[in-house]
């Protein structure tokens, strides 16, 4: 019995499903472009120029830890960290237990003009890399 | 004169108006939740106060910002803000300054690039101004109909304010204003968009006001 969550982890790995996810925390302004998908088949970011979007990045229900991101060309987007309340209750996840207690991995990104890069987010816990388009 | 109680319920009146600004909706909340960003209004603007950013910036005009934290356990530190797009809006100090119709972040930055929060800020162009009449502490009582008659010595304040058909913009214009000095004289009364308006002898003339590309005026007469 003590080998279970241990076989369980290692079956998730095996599954692909341990690797961070990212989730978009904030929405577009109306008539603009903000949306993160994250899926399997797709990681992508779409923004309108001048238009930011924030997201959080999770691992097992819990903050990124050793986590810091970066684009392929500043012109065309921007990444930031934010500092975010770390007992916000935003940013719990019900099912984790509702514990909060290290600080959450939230990110902005800015559309600053028309064109195509990459997002890197790297963690302790591997790395993700998004396509960036940023739109009109 | 006001008595002294008299005055302390003008202020206690006019220090309910952040709460009815809160009562009103979270006007200005940042997409983090984390800041309320409005203008900075006087607090006799009731207007300003309870619309914060509910409408776009003018075009030309500029609107100081009034960046309100809510951190955990912390102050506010050294805050920057930043224009997401500086060809929409550009900060200029604790300004905005509409530069061209669009959309775009007002980011709040702590040092470090970090930002705390962030709003969209939209910007129009206007395509009309009209003439709203003040009162003498700056609170707006309400648009100006063609034309006025004043007593001699009368004193009226008078600002401009721009629209995009038939919404109200945000903003404050760099303005001229033009009457014939000899029946009322214009004022500064140290605001980029009002004026105090004199009546100085019996007569009539005509307030011509523009401000960008557009004008408006208003009639007035004095009566001896």
């Amino acid at each position: 019995m003590r080998l279970l969550p241990v076989l369980l982890v290692a079956l998730g790995a095996l599954a692909g499903c341990t690797e961070p996810n990212l989730t978009a925390i904030t929405s577009p302004p109306p008539g603009g472009s903000a949306e993160l998908v994250d899926s399997d088949d797709e990681r992508a970011i779409t923004l309108s120029r001048g238009v930011a979007l924030g997201f959080s990045c999770t691992y097992q229900n819990a903050p990124c830890q050793g986590v810091s991101a970066s684009v392929g060309d500043a012109a065309i987007a921007r990444v930031f960290a934010s500092y975010v309340d770390e007992l916000s209750t935003s940013f719990c996840d019900p099912e984790g237990g509702g514990e909060c207690a290290t600080p959450g991995a939230v990110f902005v990104v800015l559309g600053a003009k028309p064109g195509s890069t990459t997002l890197t987010v790297f963690t302790d816990d591997g790395d993700i890399e998004l396509s960036v388009e940023v739109v009109p | 004169m006001l008595a002294p109680a008299d005055m302390n319920r003008f202020y206690l009146g006019f220090s309910f108006l952040p709460a009815l600004a809160a009562l009103a909706g979270c006007a200005g909340e940042g997409g983090l939740e984390q800041s309320r960003i409005n203008p900075a209004c006087a607090p006799t603007d009731l207007s300003c106060v309870v619309a914060g950013f509910s409408a776009p910036l003018a075009e030309g005009a500029t609107v100081p910002v009034d960046v309100q934290l809510d951190l955990q356990g912390s102050a506010a530190p050294t805050l920057e803000l930043v224009s997401g797009n500086p060809e929409v809006f550009e900060v200029e100090g604790q300004r905005l300054r509409g530069a061209r119709a669009g959309v775009a972040a007002l980011l709040v930055m702590a040092p470090g690039e970090l930002v705390l929060d962030f709003l969209h800020i939209w910007v129009a162009q206007p395509s009309a101004l009209l003439l709203h009449r003040r009162s003498e502490g700056g609170a707006e009582t309400g648009p100006l109909p063609g034309k006025v008659q004043l007593l001699q010595g009368d004193e009226l304040t008078v600002s401009v304010e721009p629209y995009a058909r038939s919404q109200r913009l945000m903003g404050e214009l760099e303005s001229t204003w033009a009457t014939d000095p000899a029946v009322v004289e214009v004022l500064e009364n140290g605001a980029f968009n009002q004026r105090r308006l004199v009546a100085r002898a019996p007569g009539a003339t005509t307030l011509q006001v523009s401000a960008l590309t557009l004008d408006t005026s208003l009639e007035l007469e004095v009566l001896p």
